[in-house]
């Protein structure tokens, strides 16, 4: 006979009680997508692997408090998230090197020919172009499906800033990957105050 | 900063990027938006920036739900030793080292080789909290327990039963004089353990030097197990508990 594969639910539950490999068992099942995750977020594997590491036994040691009304891979993927990000804060409050603007307006590869896993790849080079700034929130929205007012939470900024953040990301995406056919063409009016309008989210 | 958007006075061919993908993201306030809706609805040109930020979104969608690479097997391993070390510190088996500590001794690590071979010193640890109880998981390949009969003989005193912890903690299944499960479960029956009761680890031994067949159980309450020690002669009818105790917790 065979025994019925625990849920995840279960594994929580059996971790909270003691049971020393339940959590490793969860951990295997979703380590795959969690590094996915991270990966995108950070986009250097040490960082990655760090960040994983982190979150794995910051959920290790909370898993007594999980509650059922949430999924456990939500809750997990909170924590993997929020793992990337502090690493991210720490990241950003060192000198660093700041990231190109120049070449988003090169002509851009010739699409309908790629297969789609060289397509991912052109949009993971072209998200890589952006700074981080705008980088995260687009990797949490358009990527990771959260929503603006979560973004806005993880990320400690208020939602005006983070829709803000992906407008002037995706505009810079739209041209690097190619769908604007012909971006030079088309003037981009420098930002001024007084032309700044009224936000409907800050 | 670059959080700063045009404003709608500037729409109007030519077309500003910037202010369409302001309104593509919903940045201006509701008023800006349904007027200028309009204005983008009425002029193809202004449509296509759109439609380009809307495919922008699309492509970026599409690596959301790509299937993904698997981590890798050094990283996997890492995280393994690192939720073993978690365990054993819960258990209070062991002096806590943190993560940071961990990773600085880690990150003295030179070289390919050198990383090689700590991999697999951690896939040996791994398998302290990383074996399923007896089955195979739904996951990947995962490493079998060593059997009892490659480690050292489980030797507990009645008044250190948490030293038993460790080894029977890794999964490990051996019923020894005992032969099998059903005859475990006889003696915990016997011994008026629930019928559901299922043993995190089983394994030969002896308790001041008395051989006995050495189980941990878990009580419900984390970190916390209970340790008992049967005769080897136990079975329907004769409980043959040499020792009893919940440590931990």
């Amino acid at each position: 006979m065979t025994a019925a594969v625990p849920t995840d639910a279960d594994l929580i539950a059996r971790h909270a009680s003691g049971d020393p490999q339940a959590f490793s068992e969860l951990v295997r099942r979703h380590r795959d997508r969690m590094w996915a995750v991270a990966l995108r977020t950070l986009r250097d594997p040490e960082e990655a692997a760090d960040a994983l590491q982190d979150a794995f036994i910051s959920a290790f040691r909370a898993a007594g408090n999980f509650r059922a009304e949430s999924q456990v891979t939500t809750w997990l993927h909170r924590i993997v998230v929020n793992a990337c990000l502090d690493r991210i804060r720490r990241k950003q409050a060192r000198p660093t090197v700041p990231l190109p603007e120049t070449g988003f307006n090169e002509p851009a590869t010739p699409r309908d020919s790629m297969s789609d896993r060289e397509t991912r790849l052109v949009i993971e080079d072209a998200l890589d172009q952006l700074p981080e700034e705008q980088r995260t929130p687009i990797v949490l929205i358009d990527i990771e499906g959260y929503s603006v007012s979560e973004t806005a939470r993880l990320l400690g900024i208020a939602e005006g800033t983070v829709k803000s953040r992906c407008a002037r990301g995706r505009a810079k995406l739209a041209k690097v990957l190619g769908h604007l056919r012909n971006p030079d063409a088309i003037a981009n009016v420098p930002g001024s105050e007084s032309k700044r309008p009224r936000r409907r989210d800050t | 900063m670059t959080d700063e958007s045009q404003g709608v006075e500037a729409a109007g061919p030519p077309w500003s990027v910037d202010l369409l993908a302001d309104l593509h993201a919903g940045v201006l306030d509701q008023a800006e938006t349904v007027r200028l809706w309009e204005q983008v609805n009425a002029d193809p040109a202004a449509l296509e920036i759109i439609e380009a930020l809307a495919a922008t979104t699309a492509d970026l969608a599409t690596v959301g739900s790509a299937a993904v690479p698997p981590m890798p097997d050094d990283v996997a391993a890492r995280i393994d030793a690192a939720l073993a070390e978690a365990a054993r510190d819960s258990l209070g088996l062991a002096p806590v080292v943190g993560i940071d500590a961990a990773r600085r001794r880690r990150n003295k690590r030179i070289g390919w080789a050198t990383g090689v071979v700590a991999v697999a010193a951690a896939a040996v640890a791994a398998v302290v909290v990383a074996l399923p109880q007896g089955t195979s998981s739904g996951g990947g390949p995962v490493a079998a327990p060593p059997p009892a009969s490659q480690q050292a003989p489980l030797a507990v005193q009645s008044d250190h039963p948490e030293a038993a912890i460790r080894q029977l903690s890794t999964g490990v299944k051996d019923y020894g004089a005992l032969g099998s499960a059903d005859k475990l479960s006889a003696c915990l029956h016997a011994a008026g353990f629930a019928a559901a009761a299922n043993p995190i680890g089983v394994s030969p031994g002896t308790i001041d030097g008395q051989p006995a067949v050495l189980v941990l159980l878990t009580t419900g309450t984390m970190a916390q197990f209970r340790v008992v020690a049967f005769s080897p002669a136990c079975g329907v009818g004769n409980a043959g508990v040499l020792l009893d105790k919940v440590v931990g917790g």
